[in-house]
């Protein structure tokens, strides 16, 4: 079900764009011929074997590998000795690729080895001799910013890396590295009004203190990687990555290698959702330029599970303030953001999300990133919103039942719109804010009172919305007319969405030709023009415009030619259908096969066009979700009952693909409120490092979501396209658990609320003498 | 200590000398260069690697190649047949059940013999029948509506090859 909200009248019909379309590649996917990260291999290849620290700090005072390379089958051994100091930034993760002075966090990389079998080189990690001298070690953001907490950094600090996180979101979040201090690697602060003033006007005030768990991306596939160094001196990689540009750049800085001499090939990814960066790649390529054979690495689902870059957890306090009409006037809110070994956490992102949503009259935020001794935290689809949108939308919740209000009228009257400013002042464009909460309102769950709960269980409703900045940077394609009519796309960007389905379908579109006519390529990175990474969200967002670009270029090549076959003016030539023709005389036609033979004997030479250039600005894109749960309150088991996922897609180019985004955002949104959180013991090691243990929804957990579309024109996409992948995991989590709060009558503050989390909860409400009572008492 | 083992993988016999420590899962990658069955976890709890063993689905990487001695093993590369998809790799491919594509061999492997044991379940019954596979892009929602649509017997299976273009014709007295 899509609602159209606007969209300008187009002036010819469409023929492709706006249709639902199965992905091009899905038949390789079902035949298992699409060939991911893991399954390249070369003639003579190694196989590579991680050594990983014990300990969740120590110095690391040697390494003695003259052993293991003395072990059968071994041809080379790495450590961050292998690097140049000048290309290691202390504070970056990404050129950190091995623990050098210090290892900081329990399964941090300290060497590699390259040999003739996986076995050889796992049975030579145990030659290798490191000297560790365990430091003291600290877990807990909160005690990790006290004055006497152990101290993680080492060296002398330097630039903070956050290139990672500006991939996902194209709006400054003016966050300020303001005077750090102990284990603060960064601070941001936003405000408008007078807080206390706005307090002061409030009948009614709420406030919680909310933590997120650190969760994985649990993308299926592991990373996995496989490079090259040839003797040429190309280092050639297949790398599943959502970025292959930026896998090349990092290994050609790290190896000190021209940028044209590292050609990576991204492979198909199994999924991603912004963990899939560089964190591997640069160690096959050390490797094999060390070997001078090709070495492949790929890693196992536990490393995945303690090694990889996970999203954060948080710490969050919110405080709102309203009049009994429903006015906003004040938000308060102070994020502690759990960043791990290394800086680079969304902690401004989610600070700023606090005040996204609504018009805030007087606030006051704050945000700390804190560095504590466990592995450093990525980007996960929409990083730190789920985690903002949790604290804040529990809260309007409570108020919205405090003053009696329907929840969703509570939100439109507070809802920010064009013009609005985010907490850091940037002014904005039409977002859909408000169109979503009002498909939310028109659902019919939403009209639907909840039933009575089975055996007495009760039941519960939770809404809530959250959005994402999004990605909106530079990008470019080619498209060359091919003998005969077809057309053939070249591009740069990851497949990481079904996107390369989409150009497709801008490209036909543009072209005015059957989807048939038209085929995707991702070139490799000396092949292919340049493509953003496939994260915020931007791939589609930019590359509609390029391949439309592109697609202008050819055209008006074809239509030089096809003029001059003509006789005619090449401003007077018509299209459509694989024909041309002029105005003034449409019985005589060229074929597009006709104009690809005539052009390369023309003085136009074959026909090839590209098309680049960035979005004028990104558009946030607006999600909600409502939720109805049951509660056995004897064992804590949450079953969903209804899952609505609305969101402003701006034009839906392939309506089956962000149905297909909406759905599996919300899935992973119950992951995030019910179900995933990776658990330390107090050594800092991972407890639940396999997927039995860090548990995924499987299909028997959960429903069919109602995915709702709505569509409101964006004035800087592709006939109004907005961006689409990460919207829709930011509201399910907080919609969930304020459900659950509904329906047992009490606050809860925890993701995930785990069966155990639950009857802990329910204890405590009987213990204090309160149940099933207004969860915002 | 090495094995010869024989066994037919999706119907062509196979012989080879293996080392008994290596996995089924290994074995059809690297020795046989089929990389349709994946590895997403290693231990059993994520089903990309199922394949059929006798007609039973198994977690590839949790059997020895050794084990498969004598077996006929189905991958996900032999499930297409007269140059068309089977039902339930049409329906995934119709449904958009597919997204980034790695549980997608494991999923059809498992269900297809599912659905072969169990033509009639109910919705709960068939989520439950395919919840050792794991899915992280889909929310499991197209991959259940393609199931039930080969449940009610309105798939028509895939052709493989694409149809050729159909070419606008040259204008006359060209």
């Amino acid at each position: 079900m899509a609602k159209v909200v606007e969209r300008p009248q187009e002036k010819t019909a469409l023929r492709v764009a706006s249709k639902p379309v199965s992905r091009l590649d899905g038949i390789e996917n079902v035949t298992g011929a699409t060939k991911f990260g893991a399954d390249f291999s070369l003639p003579g290849m190694l196989w590579g074997a991680i050594l990983r620290s014990p300990h969740a700090h120590a110095r690391i005072r040697s390494i003695d590998y003259a052993k293991a390379l003395e072990a059968p089958g071994v041809v080379t051994v790495a450590t961050a000795a292998d690097f140049d100091d000048d290309v290691v930034e202390p504070t970056s993760r990404p050129h950190n690729v091995f623990a050098g002075e210090a290892a900081l966090y329990l399964g941090e990389a300290v060497a590699a080895v390259a040999a003739v079998t996986m076995e050889d080189a796992e049975a030579a990690l145990e030659l290798i001799e490191v000297d560790y001298e365990p430091l003291p070690h600290v877990l807990d953001p909160l005690r990790a910013m006290e004055p006497d907490s152990p101290v993680i950094r080492h060296g002398d600090g330097g630039e903070i890396d956050r290139t990672e996180m500006s991939f996902h979101s194209s709006v400054a979040s003016s966050a300020e590295d303001l005077e750090e201090s102990g284990n603060v690697s960064s601070q941001v602060q936003f405000g408008r009004g007078d807080i206390e003033e706005g307090f002061a006007e409030a009948d009614v005030i709420k406030e919680g203190r909310f933590t997120a768990a650190m969760v994985h991306q649990t993308y299926l596939e592991p990373h996995a990687a496989l490079a090259h160094f040839t003797p040429a001196g190309d280092m050639r990689m297949w790398v599943t990555s959502q970025g292959q540009f930026y896998v090349r750049d990092t290994v050609a800085r790290l190896l000190k290698l021209p940028a044209h001499k590292v050609i990576v090939q991204g492979t198909a990814i199994g999924g991603g959702f912004g963990g899939k960066m560089t964190l591997l790649a640069p160690i096959p390529a050390i490797l094999s330029k060390k070997a001078r054979k090709p070495v492949k690495v790929v890693w196992s689902r536990s490393e995945e599970l303690v090694a990889a870059n996970p999203a954060p957890g948080s710490v969050i306090d919110v405080k709102i303030g309203a009049k009994q009409d429903g006015t906003i006037t004040a938000l308060q809110g102070r994020v502690v953001m759990d960043t791990g070994a290394y800086p680079g956490s969304p902690m401004s992102t989610a600070t700023m999300l606090l005040g996204s949503c609504y018009v805030f009259p007087n606030m006051e935020l704050e945000g700390f990133e804190v560095l504590t001794n466990k592995v450093s935290v990525g980007a996960y689809r929409a990083p730190g919103a789920p985690n903002s949108a949790h604290a804040i939308e529990n809260v309007m919740n409570w108020v919205a039942q405090e003053i009696g209000m329907d929840p969703l009228d509570f939100r439109l009257k507070n809802a920010i719109g064009e013009g609005d400013r985010w907490p850091n002042g940037q002014p904005l464009p039409n977002v859909g804010a408000v169109e979503v909460l009002e498909a939310m309102k028109d659902h019919p769950v939403w009209g639907t009172p909840l039933a009575q709960g089975s055996n007495g269980n009760p039941r519960g409703r939770g809404a809530a919305i959250g959005c994402w900045s999004g990605g909106a940077g530079g990008s470019a394609a080619t498209i060359k007319l091919e003998a005969d009519g077809s057309f053939s796309v070249l591009v740069g960007t990851i497949n990481l969405t079904g996107n390369t389905t989409s150009i497709a379908q801008v490209a036909a579109e543009e072209l005015r030709v059957p989807l048939e006519y038209v085929s995707v390529h991702q070139g490799d990175t000396n092949e292919a023009p340049f493509g953003p990474v496939a994260g915020g969200s931007q791939v589609t967002y930019t590359m509609s415009l390029s391949a439309a670009a592109a697609a202008q270029d050819v055209l008006r090549q074809m239509k030089s030619v096809a003029a001059q076959r003509l006789g005619a003016d090449p401003d007077d030539i018509e299209f459509d259908e694989g024909k041309m023709w002029a105005e003034s005389d449409p019985d005589r036609y060229v074929t597009y096969r006709r104009i690809s033979d005539e052009a390369v004997g023309s003085a136009n030479g074959p026909i090839i066009g590209t098309g680049h250039g960035k979005p004028a600005r990104g558009n946030p894109g607006f999600a909600g979700t409502i939720a109805d749960v049951e509660v056995d309150t004897e064992t804590g088991l949450v079953t969903i009952l209804n899952l609505v996922g609305v969101q402003d897609a701006g034009f839906a180019i392939n309506p089956l693909s962000v149905k297909g985004q909406i759905q599996g955002g919300t899935i992973q949104g119950v992951g995030y409120a019910l179900l995933e959180e990776i658990v330390y013991d107090e050594d800092g090691r991972v407890r639940n490092p396999g997927l039995l243990d860090y548990r995924l929804p499987t299909a028997a957990d959960v429903p069919d979501v109602d995915a709702v579309i709505v569509e409101k024109h964006n004035p800087y996409g592709w006939k109004g396209t907005r961006i689409v992948g990460e919207p829709s995991i930011v509201p399910p989590g907080a919609a969930i658990t304020s459900a659950i709060s509904d329906a047992l009558g009490i606050p809860l503050h925890n993701m995930p609320l785990t069966p155990e989390r639950i009857v802990m909860a329910l204890r405590d409400a009987k213990a204090n003498g309160r149940s099933n009572g207004n969860p915002s008492a | 200590m090495d094995y010869p083992l024989q066994l037919t993988v999706n119907g062509i016999p196979v012989k080879r000398i293996v080392e008994p420590q290596v996995r089924l899962l290994d074995f059809l990658r690297e020795d046989l260069g089929l990389t349709g069955a994946k590895e997403g976890c290693g231990t059993g709890d994520c089903g990309a690697c199922t394949v059929l063993i006798d007609g039973d689905p198994h977690h590839s990487c949790l059997t020895l190649a050794v084990e498969a001695e004598g077996a006929a093993v189905t991958t996900v590369e032999g499930m297409v047949t007269d140059d068309k998809l089977n039902e339930v790799q049409s329906a995934f491919v119709t449904a958009g059940a597919t997204q980034c594509g790695i549980c997608t061999p494991g999923f059809v492997v498992m269900a297809t013999a599912y659905l072969r044991d169990n033509p009639n379940p109910t919705d709960d019954e068939l989520r439950m029948g395919i919840a050792g596979n794991l899915c992280r892009c889909t929310g499991y929602e197209t991959i259940v509506t393609a199931l039930h649509s080969v449940i009610d017997g309105k798939v028509e299976r895939i052709e493989v090859s694409p149809e050729p273009l159909e070419l606008v014709p040259e204008p006359e007295g060209e």
